[in-house]
């Protein structure tokens, strides 16, 4: 009962629950199941058909491994963000709300589509054994209405065994998976004795590729829809037991083990038959091959005793195993998609006997039984596998997006190595198995735009206004007014009273000479577990953080005050001075390094290296003291300026000295620090003052300057987030600097550019 | 040759495979075991890992 994690979510007026029941061994065969589907019975004879005995092992070996280049996507974003939805979420987090609509709506059909071509598929091959048997000369009407009134019965079981809950989809489907897979490796083990006992078969390999390389380009793409399964074990990440250590595992075992038994079954197709003995001089390629999607078939009933009726067995198995995991997979999409607001509540409603979502999963059924009665399935299915590539596409941008901006603030539980370059290489072979896929259905290259447009339409019409915010989103609790107005805009995060009226103090000093609008912001972090609505609970500290500083800044500029809710305040700052375009961003520090991962905090590290604006740092000493004399180490970098402008407005009544240390050595000029001087320092009155170093080091040369002045002002160079434990050079200053001190660090032009578009 | 660069590409493949594979399990089992909670936790460990071990 203790893995049997509740996982509760409020949508409002919609409350749905899910129980976490499926563990690593269910998680892999439902991705087994979605995989080792009818595709690879059908897919072997063709493949040996078009491109030949190597042709056909190549295939399924190069496909595995492009395949797991995207499981590797999948997994880590699957390790990062563990909820129903899969895809959809991923696009969601990458792009925001429109394209996680359509990467839900693209696989809630691809995969409804995939669970009717399964149910026909489980039909055919049932009715054809009973034919081949006589037992259905009774039946007094058309055969092809008997096929799909099986095919309508088949699927309306397996919609009732995923209405009975998680448990029996994860049980039923894992043994009929279990089954199948030990059938192929089976099948995979008997083709490798026989080669070893007749090493004379291995002939059958000759000529190797005898249409030849660009062959393997058409026999991949038709092939590639028996790869697809790690997308179900992602719309899992509600039902997973230890979803962040599960789910990864399971997508990668899955397409190891679904790679290397299709080259074993592939390689036993191939020896199966020796030369000669089937009454023709055909090569045995050729010969398997003229059966084209029965050819797996024929050989196999060579290799094997009874090989006809095990293989009818081991269809069905698979047939009705994949109709179980995309149904599995449909229902999530579409319930996904539900739960965010994006489609009709009766999608996000969930059975409170069964703990299903019967809404999603009633919907996706009919789309499964329509289709399966009423559209030319193979056609369909083409389309569903564009679909599925696009979405891979996808998935595979998402990952790289989704790493560089909010990789800081996930909680990973796998990470793919040598990043980018395995989602570069999935999209590059995806891309063009997608458009070789034309070849084989031009209907399904118009059902699939007509689908995707359709969504779009939804999605302006409907679902824009309703999707609910994302986790980390961040929402505007209580804000008094928007900014207006051409103004510099300056902001400061409060986190307590304590330190509000020292910010603002401090505020009020710097933007005194620039007509500025002062934005008060409070970052309220409230954790997954508390729900949204209560969230006001918790609002009375930051609002009173927020009184203090707009009591004393409100005679003396304009100020808006904003309380936000996030679940990680560095990104809640970052997304805010991005979205109301901050110039100066100011901030406390309590001035203690508390880990040894972080340069100066959680929060600072991440907001020094990504906000977009100039950051005025202040240590928490700069409290309720007069400066006289201001050090200010010049680097030669794009901080000095702010440095020494920080520097300037710092001085008590603007009168002083300002101690300018020479860091810069002969990068610059030797009049650089007189030149910066007289073009940034405004007040006459201030005293210019160079100071020589004493030592070559930068941090003993600050620390022996700061001795008789009672203020530093450093500007922050090189980044902190990539120190992998090395000290950074303001670290190690902030460290050992016994004065006060103000960290500065300005935002070039480009550099803010790039940071506000990436 | 068609058969000399098949194989070789297949031996290639099942290498490539077999490698991510190791990989993979390795540092899930490694994050999960050591309960690191973001990227920054993870790529400092990974570098740092080693002689941490030691």
């Amino acid at each position: 009962m203790d893995e049997k994690i509740e996982n509760k979510h409020s949508t409002g007026s919609v409350d749905t629950e899910l129980a976490r029941e499926l563990n690593l061994f269910h998680l892999t065969m439902m991705g087994l199941g979605m995989m080792i589907g009818a595709g690879v019975f059908l897919g072997i004879g063709n493949a040996i058909f078009h491109a030949g005995p190597g042709g056909v092992v190549l295939t399924f070996s190069l496909n595995g491994l492009i395949a797991l280049f995207t499981a590797m996507s999948y997994a880590e974003l699957s390790s990062a963000i563990p909820k129903a939805g899969g895809a959809m979420h991923f696009a969601r987090m990458g792009f925001g709300n429109g394209t996680g609509f359509i990467a839900g709506w693209m696989e809630w059909f691809a995969s409804s589509i995939a669970g009717s071509m399964y149910s026909i598929t489980f039909s055919i091959y049932t009715l054809r054994y009973f034919e081949l048997l006589g037992l259905l000369e009774w039946v007094p009407f058309d055969f092809y209405i008997l096929e799909k009134i099986v095919a309508v019965v088949v699927a309306l079981f397996f919609i009732y065994i995923n209405y009975r809950g998680a448990s029996e989809t994860g049980n039923i489907g894992a043994v009929m998976t279990l089954g199948q897979t030990i059938f192929m490796l089976l099948i995979g083990l008997a083709g490798i004795v026989v080669a070893v006992k007749d090493p004379g078969r291995l002939a059958n390999f000759k000529p190797f590729l005898p249409k030849g390389w660009s062959a393997l380009l058409v026999t991949m793409g038709f092939t590639y829809v028996a790869f697809e399964g790690y997308e179900v074990i992602a719309q899992a990440g509600d039902e997973a037991i230890d979803p962040r250590k599960n789910l990864p595992k399971a997508m990668i075992y899955s397409v190891v083990i679904v790679t290397f038994t299709y080259m074993a079954v592939s390689f036993a197709a191939v020896v199966a038959v020796k030369h000669g003995s089937v009454g023709t001089e055909q090569a045995v390629w050729e010969w398997i091959g003229s059966f084209k999607e029965k050819g797996f078939g024929e050989a196999v009933s060579r290799l094997i005793p009874f090989g006809n009726l095990l293989l009818t067995i081991a269809v069905i198995f698979a047939s009705t195993s994949a109709l179980n995991a995309t149904i599995f997979s449909a229902t999530r999409a579409s319930f996904g998609l539900g739960r965010e607001g994006m489609l009709p509540g009766i999608f996000a409603k969930v059975s409170k006997k069964t703990h299903t979502p019967w809404g999603a999963l009633l919907l996706t059924g009919v789309i499964i039984i329509g289709v399966a009665v009423f559209l030319p399935t193979m056609d369909v299915a083409s389309s569903a596998s564009i679909m599925f590539l696009f979405l891979f596409f996808l998935v595979n941008i998402c990952v790289i997006r989704i790493r560089w901006n909010l990789g800081e603030e996930l909680t990973y539980g796998y990470i793919m190595p040598l990043f980018p370059l395995f989602p570069i290489l999935a999209i590059l072979s995806q891309g063009v198995l997608a458009v070789w896929l034309h070849h084989m259905s031009i209907l399904a290259w118009i059902i699939a735009p007509l689908w995707i447009g359709a969504g779009f339409v939804l999605y302006f019409s409907y679902s824009k206004k309703r999707a609910k915010p994302q986790e980390h989103d961040l929402l505007v609790i209580d804000e008094s007014a928007a900014p207006e107005g051409d103004e510099y805009r300056v902001m400061i995060p409060v986190a307590n009273t304590d330190n509000a009226l020292h910010l603002a103090v401090t505020t009020t000093l710097l933007c005194r000479r620039k007509k500025s609008r002062i934005k008060i912001l409070h970052m309220l972090q409230v954790k997954g577990s508390i729900p949204l609505t209560n969230a006001d609970e918790y609002l009375s500290e930051g609002k009173k953080s927020i009184i203090e500083a707009a009591e004393y800044l409100k005679p003396l500029f304009p100020i808006t005050t904003t309380v936000r809710y996030c679940r990680n305040v560095a990104r809640g700052i970052i997304s805010t001075v991005i979205e109301k375009k901050v110039n100066l961003l100011i901030m406390g520090w309590h001035g203690k390094i508390k880990s040894s991962l972080f340069s100066m905090g959680s929060i600072l590290d991440p907001v020094i290296a990504k906000a977009p604006c100039d950051i005025v740092i202040l240590k928490d000493e700069c409290k309720n003291k007069q400066f006289h004399r201001v050090l200010v180490p010049l680097f030669g970098s794009s901080n000095d300026a702010l440095a020494m402008e920080t520097a300037e407005l710092l001085l008590f009544h603007e009168e002083g000295q300002l101690m300018l240390l020479n860091l810069y050595g002969k990068r610059k000029r030797e009049d650089y620090s007189r030149n910066l001087f007289s073009r940034i320092v405004k007040n006459r009155s201030v005293e210019y003052s160079e100071l020589p170093p004493e030592f070559s080091d930068s941090v003993e040369a600050i620390l022996a300057a700061s001795q008789g002045c009672d203020l530093a002002v450093v500007g922050i160079e090189g980044s902190s987030l990539f120190r992998m434990g090395r000290k950074t050079l303001t670290e190690t200053i902030a460290a050992e600097l016994r004065i006060p001190f103000a960290l500065v660090k300005s935002s070039g032009r480009v550099e803010e550019w790039a940071k506000r578009i990436l | 040759m068609d058969t000399f660069w098949g194989i070789v590409i297949l031996i290639s493949v099942v290498v490539i495979i077999a490698a991510l594979t190791l990989y993979s399990r390795n540092i899930i089992n490694i994050i999960s075991e050591k309960k690191y909670t973001n990227l920054r936790e993870i790529k400092y460990n990974r570098s740092h890992g080693r002689k941490n071990r030691e």
